[in-house]
């Protein structure tokens, strides 16, 4: 396999950058939190939130991945699964020791908790559902983004109220992003190999475009709210975010004047990804 | 599928789920052994055992006087030469006192130390003319030379603006005036009648601020001498009769301190500002430097020994060749509070910055920050900018204000980087700005003649600060234990006495103190760990040389100091840097100190004291800063104390803050107010500052 296609295939970018999301939310909410508090965190959070969005990574392979014949004992999608329920599970331990011997607050393992009765439930049932592909863009986009609240709630509870608006940012552009992906491979009438409907098969391209524009206006809306709210650096925040808000607005007029059905347009994905890019930006220099 | 991968999908299996748990229990979780570790008895200390009727006196005041003019006579430090003048001795160390011209003409720092000296001698030799004519010449060109405040032209290298500084700076000018008042002073261009107009007011708002508000440098064992001089200055020299009474008020209050917080000859309570050459010493052949309060505490009060007088003390010696005479109220306060079965003290020192409005100040004007400079609060939060502004008017140097001319680029790149007023960037970094700002300190001192127990309370918890020590547990002159979180911004010989303040929490015998700091701006971080290399522990001073025995098991450590004994627990595993030095790795930790004696009802023994304590319940609960603790003292009942909130001894509330100005069996003074009374054994000794009248009753 080319490295290419398995950073594809395994969306490692995914991994990263829900690594480093989870690092600006312990970043984001450690003010009030002791130094020594906030480096454990700063260590062992991206440790554990990588093995969850692997094991994520991995849950969504398994629900795209073609269903193969159950007379052998060992399949392809058996070891998946059983790779990522082992991830998981090591993940739960790590953060359950974190939790019982550090005093860290219990949310931290009850969070991990909700996620792993999620996970079984993808598992168990998410292959069963026709339209599967809005659960797979949903685990995507959480996984990228909630490590921003995770690991805020790593430091302390009581997360600052910017940093679910971080989230709702970033979660509405993976998965606008996701589903513009989806109206890429509909429009250009490639191969689904999965064997299962894209979002923009289920909702029809058009309607798909809308939820796409809809949700870059909402990620817009994500990004100017925190510096209302009070942000810790809303100097440095402001430029990037500007920066940001404006190549979505772009992307998001684009998306409007577009018709995908006709023609797919390559450059209103370049822009949400330069956009994610400078979100990143933005939510690293509000923490300065 | 074959055997072999059920057997390789169990390996990777176990190597996932096992590999981070037993990484997790082997590298996260430190191991608690239980280790035992004895010192060899010490018997080298049975020369220095005392009791504490040692360290009183046999002496009055007036032979106290005598016994320090002879030896300040011997003495040939340039405060001795005073003693000379007084006595009319002619063997002069012009060395010294030539070498003291020079520095003062070149104004180097500390300058105003030495100014003060040479008019005290200027005073003492009028009319005897004993002084030789040309040194006289010198030291009246230097005086008349002299910069007497920031204000006036010309270079100079001179702190002006300590609380110590200042009042010296105002003494010598008022002096320097009384002494040429109708000379021209080149350097201000002004007359000497001038300066003493100039001063005068400066004098009286020093004073004020001491009687209402008390010290800002509190309780230090350095600089509280230095205040004694350029106040004992005031007491014999000035011709404003207000300015001379309310100066010997004060005085009288630092006697007042020094009674109710030594414990055989140590100053043993929390400093505003101190060093560790003040504090640390490595063996019994290498003793902390003596307190600079020492030798005046003993002239004053009788407390401490005759042994430790050297003549060259400039307090002691102003005390001896001048009018000042010790209340004899607060030297049987010394006595009585040195042999009571338990004493306790408190008292506050000092505002908080945000409290400046309340008390009148605000945050802008050249007096304002008169008032707070001197507080070491430049950089405060709402000072900063002003300070700044200031500093420009007259061409500061930025070093003698900021301690280091680096911070003020900093603030600067701060400032830009968070696109904020200066005043907002050090609201954001106030752990650092406000830390250092030596705000009110309310200070607990529990004293039995076996220990002393004393520091200040819930101080400034998780800031850094610059000089202080925030407690101290004292057995006898050299076995005192304290704790420190040095920080990257403490100087390298003040590693026990500057750093991250913890929060102490102190009842009778038995201390909570614990660390943390918070997380600061990346900006900060990043000065502190890759500019400052911040260190990452906190340590105890536990002289092993000083205790006949110690002992430690596992993270208790334990000494016996004739029949006193320490318990020193620490929550982190402590490891021994040298016979003196406890570490514990980690900026977040919790010490436990319980002090106790063989008088207490309730030890039989030092063993029993140690096996007490090691079976007494200890539960700390992690929290996000600071901690959960709940001691169960064997003398003291169940504790419990947290990072925020108050203490507990078994379910009462503890007093910890905000404490009045004093509060002890002899006076109870509303703070903020500026009459003290005192009473004790048929004596009252009134301080009226709103009157300037100082009055001693018998009742």
């Amino acid at each position: 396999m080319k490295i290419k296609t398995f950073v594809g295939k395994y969306q490692l970018i995914n991994w990263f950058k829900g690594t480093i999301f989870l690092i600006i939310g312990v970043l984001n909410s450690r003010f009030d939190v002791g130094y020594n508090w906030f480096i454990d965190n700063l260590i062992l959070g991206p440790t554990l939130y990588f093995l969850v969005i692997v094991s994520g990574i991995l849950l969504v392979l398994f629900l795209k991945s073609p269903q193969e014949s159950t007379e052998r004992k060992l399949n392809k999608n058996k070891v998946i699964k059983i790779i990522s329920i082992v991830i998981f599970l090591v993940a739960y331990g790590i953060s359950a020791v974190y939790v019982f011997y550090f005093d860290r607050n219990i949310f931290v393992l009850i969070i991990l908790g909700i996620i792993g009765v999620f996970w079984g439930f993808s598992f168990l049932y998410g292959n069963q559902w026709e339209e599967k592909s809005i659960l797979i863009n949903v685990i995507i986009g959480f996984l990228v983004s909630f490590g921003l609240i995770y690991g805020a709630i790593l430091n302390n509870v009581s997360v600052p109220i910017y940093v679910y608006f971080f989230f709702m940012g970033v979660f509405t552009l993976q998965f606008s992003k996701d589903i513009l992906k989806s109206c890429k491979k509909t429009a250009e009438k490639r191969t689904n190999t999965e064997e299962y409907k894209l979002f923009a098969e289920i909702v029809t391209i058009k309607k798909a475009q809308h939820i796409v524009l809809l949700l870059q206006v909402l990620t817009i809306l994500f990004l100017v709210i925190p510096f209302i709210t009070g942000i810790y650096n809303s100097f440095l925040y402001l430029i990037p975010m500007i920066i940001g808000a404006i190549l979505i607005g772009i992307a998001a007029i684009l998306n409007y004047l577009y018709n995908f059905e006709e023609e797919y347009k390559g450059r209103v994905f370049i822009l949400l990804r330069s956009g994610m890019l400078c979100i990143i930006i933005a939510y690293f220099f509000a923490s300065i | 599928m074959h055997m072999k991968k059920y057997i390789q999908l169990i390996i990777l299996v176990g190597i996932l789920v096992l590999m981070p748990i037993i990484i997790s229990v082997t590298i996260l979780i430190p191991l608690d052994t239980g280790m035992s570790k004895d010192g060899d008895i010490n018997d080298d200390l049975s020369d220095y055992a005392h009791p504490s009727s040692y360290y009183i006196s046999n002496l009055n005041f007036t032979e106290r006087k005598d016994l320090y003019l002879d030896s300040a006579n011997k003495s040939s430090g340039l405060d001795a030469q005073c003693a000379k003048v007084y006595l009319n001795e002619t063997n002069f160390n012009e060395v010294e006192i030539n070498g003291s011209i020079d520095k003062i003409n070149e104004r180097k720092d500390t300058s105003d130390f030495d100014m003060n000296s040479l008019l005290r001698m200027m005073y003492l030799d009028k009319g005897k003319y004993n002084i030789p004519t040309n040194l006289n010449t010198s030291i009246r060109e230097s005086i008349l030379n002299f910069k007497y405040w920031f204000t006036e032209p010309g270079p100079d290298e001179m702190i002006f603006w300590t609380e110590n500084h200042m009042i010296l700076f105002h003494t010598a000018e008022l002096l320097a005036g009384q002494l040429f008042p109708d000379s021209n002073f080149p350097n201000s261009n002004m007359t000497g009648i001038e300066h003493v107009e100039h001063a005068l007011p400066l004098i009286n708002r020093w004073l004020d601020w001491r009687a209402e508000l008390g010290f800002a440098e509190w309780h230090s064992n350095i600089y509280y001498c230095l205040d004694l001089t350029a106040l004992l200055n005031l007491v014999d020299f000035a011709e404003n009769d207000t300015i001379a009474t309310k100066a010997e008020m004060i005085v009288d209050l630092i006697g007042f301190d020094l009674a109710n917080n030594y414990y055989k000859g140590v100053y043993a309570t929390a400093h505003g500002r101190t060093e560790d050459e003040k504090q640390v010493g490595t063996a019994i052949t290498d003793l902390p430097e003596e307190e600079s309060t020492v030798e005046p505490a003993w002239l004053m009060l009788g407390i401490g020994s005759e042994e430790i007088i050297s003549g060259g003390n400039s307090a002691a010696v102003f005390i001896s060749t001048g009018n000042y005479s010790t209340p004899k109220i607060l030297e049987d306060i010394a006595n009585a509070t040195a042999n009571a079965d338990e004493y306790i003290h408190k008292s506050r020192n000092n505002i908080d910055i945000s409290q400046g409005p309340d008390y009148g100040f605000g945050y802008e004007t050249q007096s304002d920050l008169m008032f707070w400079w001197p507080m070491s609060a430049p950089a405060g939060p709402n000072i900063l900018e002003s300070s700044l502004d200031l500093m420009n008017t007259y061409n500061l140097a930025p070093k003698l204000i900021f301690n280091d001319e680096a911070f003020v680029d900093l603030f600067e790149i701060g400032s830009t980087i968070y696109g904020s007023s200066l005043n907002d960037l050090s609201a954001r970094i106030k752990d650092i700005t406000q830390g250092v700002a030596l705000e009110t300190a309310n200070t607990y001192t529990y004293k039995t003649p076996y220990y002393q127990l004393s520091g200040v309370q819930d101080h400034q918890k998780g800031m850094n600060g610059l000089q202080e020590l925030i407690w101290q547990a004292c057995l006898d002159k050299n076995a005192t234990v304290f704790t420190s979180s040095p920080s990257g911004l403490s100087a390298s010989k003040q590693q026990f006495t500057s750093g991250w303040k913890p929060r102490a929490t102190l009842h009778k015998n038995v201390g909570i103190i614990q660390y943390d700091r918070r997380a600061q701006s990346l900006f900060l971080e990043l000065v502190l760990e890759l500019l400052l290399a911040e260190p990452s522990y906190t340590h105890a001073y536990f002289p092993c040389w000083a205790f006949n025995e110690w002992n430690q098991t596992g993270k208790w450590v334990f000494g016996r100091r004739n029949d006193s004994y320490i318990a020193l627990y620490s929550y982190n595993s402590v490891e021994w840097k040298s016979n003196y030095k406890l570490r514990a790795e980690g900026k977040k930790n919790t010490w436990i100190v319980e002090l106790g004696s063989n008088n207490d009802a309730q030890f039989n023994s030092y063993e029993d004291f140690m096996n007490q304590i090691l079976n007494a319940k200890i539960e700390i609960t992690e929290r996000s800063i600071g901690y959960d603790i709940i001691y169960d003292s064997p003398s003291q009942g169940k504790i419990k104390v947290g990072w925020d909130g108050p203490m507990y001894a078994n379910n009462q509330k503890v007093d910890l803050d905000p404490y009045e100005r004093f509060e002890n069996p002899f006076c109870n003074q509303t703070f903020g107010t500026m009459k003290t009374v005192i009473e004790y054994n048929g004596q009252r000794l009134t301080l009226d500052f709103v009157n300037a009248n100082k009055t001693t009753e018998v009742i």
